[in-house]
């Protein structure tokens, strides 16, 4: 008794659904999957983002097919009995949206939280290959190549689900808009990942932003759309639409209903508004400008690698097809052959350079004091003693004097440089006493390591040029410093000392001298006194003589006498009768 | 209208089939930049190897792929490792290993990329320099006297053990592995300090007990000095002194010669005022002069007319 139209509609309900559950489903999942795994290996963040987009879009066509398979046993039913009451839309889709919106706002901000998941899980961290890898143009490229395949089958199944009718799935629209969706999301991969194969520079993180942009929006409008439903499904007791809560997104609707976002956009606002755009002047002429401008943008864009500005400090050395083939270019413009045919190359020939010798991260204001740090580290040297430290600090100033040795003889020439002049450097130190360096002439041995690190340079052909090598400073490692200048200070101690005994002695000798002068002046002052006297005396005694002479007793007499009244005046004095005594009488004298 | 369409579709067909070419080219053609090495894999395997700097060709992925190698020369550092030496010294010595890539078949199957070549070379630079350094004493690599300095024989030697490996292995020639920063562990650092600090007061302490010792020395030779200058005078006025008294001796004598009873009176007299002092009290006894006088005029030479009494 069946209606065979309905027979028909029922067939076409199978095969959809087995169509939609075996291919588009499965490959969704597996390719997301896939996209996502490759990404988190290889340490590319393009196919992570496009791997959350398809796992996204597998969660909303999963919510569509159980629908479906719903819908199909619904209709089994109605199909024998008309009033026979349907079972409401499955848990799963219900709770589907939520899971996947909320997955999809939190997964790309991986990079924020994945360092707290790898602290805690430092045993096993998958994240730390993302961080560290860095993918080879090779698989980068093999990549990019599937995402076109990827690319191609979103299109065909985004044909095949706008040609369903709206009356057997209504959520098929949705699902050709998914893919479209995808369709972009994968070309736009493609894109980058292919001009990364070809080593170009190109914002790779510019790209993964908007693509997992793109996913955070898109899961933003599922949560957003789950929590309507629910909520109108309360209060208003609306029945739940199933799968199309989650395939119908309005975003997706509004740029994805056609191929083209633009005809896609118009195309809804007509729909919506009634306000029809492509009739507008300007609009035609610009959806018509557009594709040509894009095009010659792109060519104009790639013939300009054609001219080349040569900086002033510059020179640029040109490969044709990799090889070397020309005089180098001079500083100016010049016109090549476009990318990738002519490649240029630029050498800052005549730029100086400065690299630290001897340490590491200089501190700008710091003074170059012995005791303060002027770096933010120092190489402790060890010296000829083995067991003495130096720090030394210098900088060597240098220019590439051949481009062509520069560009060709080593990979890492500036590296080469710094290393070569550490090793200069231990040369140099390794069979010094720290005296004996520090009593070093500075400039000679400035001059000394520059002449030796330019050696070093040539015997390796890296093309540098020294300019010069600052020795600004070479002293005990910071921490004993200060006792180093202490022993300065009791050097100086010492000399003070000997000073102050010099000084003692020149205090004491001119006292000596005038010691020795004044008795020597005294014994002369003594003697010429002594003479000058006994020659008086003499003299004097002559003239006595002469009275002398005249009459001796009468002399004799006088100056007894004159004698006797000096010592007599004034002083007590007895006179005794000699009688007495010749009479044999005493005479006493009591005091 | 027509016209015009059919135009677009050409246009379009055009630029379809540009995109097309573009597209096969970047897929045939590669160029092999100066110095570099590209390899061609069939299906995985080595068919061709292209040195020569230009423009090459090749059959589309995914039939052939490419692998280009730079084969300039690299210099790297290896990692910090402490070592011990023979005399049981913990050093830190820093080295570095130059290499280049030799056999570009071996290296892109062995290693394939710059990074995990110099991972492995670390390895076994690390390994040979901890092997060699324990054959020899810290007076090797750090010597105030420059015979006993062997850190070009070490180098050689590291050299020497790691170049064959690493040309077999991973087709890596190394040139040279070179020592450029001789350091010691950050536990020793403090000791070292301390030790430094210890010798520096040792060498202060000498200075000042040196400037110490000079001085007094020189005080001391001041002092000597002076003595020696002063009794050298000191002797000098003595003689000049005596010189002196003789010379006022003989004067006297000269002159007490001519009359010597004259001398001895006015000497006598002269002492006689020398001893006398201010509180001296005399006893004179009258039969000297003058208190003669006293027994009675007749001893002035004269008879007074009362006669003696």
């Amino acid at each position: 008794m069946a209606d065979p139209t309905l027979e028909i509609h029922k067939q076409d309900l199978a095969r959809l659904r087995r169509v939609t559950g075996w291919v588009t489903l499965t490959g969704s999942w597996l390719f997301g999957a896939t996209s996502l795994g490759v990404g988190l290996w290889f340490g590319m963040r393009v196919p992570i983002a496009i791997g959350l987009f398809f796992l996204l879009q597998a969660a909303v066509l999963t919510g569509f097919w159980i629908t479906l398979r719903w819908r199909q046993e619904a209709f089994a039913i109605r199909l024998e009995d008309p009033t026979a009451s349907i079972r409401g839309v499955p848990v799963v889709v219900r709770t589907l949206p939520y899971l996947a919106g909320v997955l999809a706002i939190t997964l790309p901000f991986y990079s924020d939280w994945a360092p707290l998941v790898a602290d805690a899980w430092a045993a096993f961290d998958p994240w730390a290959r993302l961080r560290e890898l860095d993918s080879d143009a090779a698989e980068t490229q093999v990549f990019a190549w599937g995402l076109v395949v990827v690319a191609t089958l979103s299109a065909l199944f985004a044909q095949y689900f706008a040609t369903i009718s709206r009356e057997l799935a209504p959520e098929a629209r949705g699902a050709a808009c998914w893919f479209r969706a995808g369709t972009w999301m994968a070309l736009a991969g493609a894109v980058s990942l292919f001009v990364r194969a070809f080593d170009k520079p190109w914002e790779e993180g510019l790209t993964t932003s908007i693509l997992l942009g793109i996913v955070v929006f898109l899961g933003g409008e599922l949560t957003l759309r789950a929590l309507w439903t629910t909520w109108s499904s309360f209060y208003s007791r609306e029945p739940h639409p199933g799968g199309r809560v989650a395939t119908d997104l309005f975003s997706l609707e509004l740029l994805c209903s056609r191929f083209n976002p633009l005809g896609s956009l118009f195309d809804v606002l007509a729909e919506a508004f009634g306000i029809d755009l492509r009739g507008a002047w300007a609009l035609t002429f610009m959806r018509r400008a557009l594709a040509p401008l894009a095009g010659g943008l792109l060519v104009v864009g790639w013939l300009s690698t054609s001219f080349v500005v040569v900086e002033g400090s510059d020179v640029g050395l040109v490969e044709r097809f990799g090889k070397l083939d020309r005089e180098p270019l001079r500083p100016g413009l010049h016109f090549v052959l476009p990318w990738p045919m002519h490649r240029v190359t630029r050498v800052p020939v005549h730029r100086v350079q400065t690299i630290p010798i001897g340490f590491t991260g200089a501190r700008e204001d710091a003074s170059m004091l012995w005791t303060v740090e002027h770096a933010e580290e120092e190489y402790k040297l060890l010296l000829g003693d083995g067991r003495d430290l130096v720090t030394v600090n210098a900088s060597l100033h240098y220019r590439i004097g051949d481009p062509f040795a520069y560009a060709y003889s080593l990979q890492n020439p500036d590296e080469t440089l710094a290393i070569l002049a550490d090793r200069v450097l231990m040369q140099r130190t390794v069979g010094r006493s720290l005296d004996g360096v520090l009593s070093e002439n500075l400039a000679a041995f400035g001059a000394e390591l520059e002449q030796a690190i330019q050696g070093a340079s040539d015997e390796r052909n890296l093309g540098f040029e020294i300019v010069d090598l600052t020795l600004v400073g070479l002293h005990p490692p910071v921490s004993v410093a200060a006792d180093y200048q202490a022993v300065v200070a009791a050097r100086v101690d010492q000399t003070t000392k000997v000073l102050e005994a010099e000084a003692y002695h020149e205090r004491e000798r001119p006292k000596a001298d005038g010691k020795v002068a004044d008795l020597e002046n005294g014994a002369h002052a003594h003697r010429v006194t002594r003479l000058a006297t006994a020659l008086g005396e003499a003299t004097a005694f002559q003239a006595l003589r002469a009275s002398y002479v005249a009459d001796p007793e009468l002399f004799a007499l006088v100056r007894y006498l004159q004698s006797v009244e000096a010592q007599l005046t004034g002083k007590k004095f007895h006179v005794i009768d000699h009688t007495i005594e010749e009479a044999g009488g005493a005479i006493w004298l009591l005091e | 209208m027509k016209n015009l369409r059919v135009d677009r579709e050409n246009f379009r067909m055009a630029v379809g089939v540009l995109v097309v070419i573009v597209i096969l080219l970047s897929s045939i053609a590669f160029s092999v930049r100066e110095r570099h090495t590209a390899l061609v894999m069939r299906f995985g395997k080595l068919v061709r190897v292209e040195a020569d700097p230009g423009l090459h060709w090749k059959l589309p992925w995914p039939i052939d792929k490419l692998v280009l190698i730079d084969g300039r020369r690299r210099v790297f550092d290896t990692r910090h490792s402490e070592m011990l030496t023979r005399d049981k010294k913990n050093v830190i010595l820093l080295s570095y290993a130059s290499w280049q890539v030799a056999d570009a078949e071996l290296f892109y199957k062995a290693v394939g990329t710059i990074a995990e070549a110099e991972n492995k070379l670390d390895g076994i630079v690390t390994n040979a320099k901890i092997g060699v350094l324990g054959r020899y004493d810290l007076s090797a690599l750090v010597s105030t006297n420059p015979e006993e300095l062997r850190t070009d024989a070490i180098e050689a030697e590291i050299l020497g053990s790691v170049k064959e490996s690493a040309r077999a292995k991973y087709g890596i020639d190394v040139g040279q592995v070179g020592f450029k920063r001789l350091s010691l562990p950050e536990e020793n650092i403090e000791s070292v300090f301390d030790q430094m600090r210890a010798e520096r007061a040792k060498v202060a302490a000498g200075l000042r007990a040196q400037g110490e010792r000079d001085a007094a020395v020189l005080r001391a030779e001041t002092d000597l000095e002076v003595a020696e200058v002063v009794a050298t005078a000191r002797e000098e006025a003595a003689k000049v002194r005596g010189e002196a008294e003789a010379q006022a001796a003989e004067i006297y004598a000269k002159a007490h010669s001519a009359a010597p009873e004259l001398f001895r009176i006015v000497r006598q007299l002269q002492s006689l005022e020398k001893v006398m002092g201010a509180d001296s009290t005399l006893i004179m006894r009258t039969d000297k002069a003058p208190f003669n006088v006293l027994n009675g005029p007749e001893e002035l030479g004269f008879e007074p007319l009362g006669g003696r009494n």
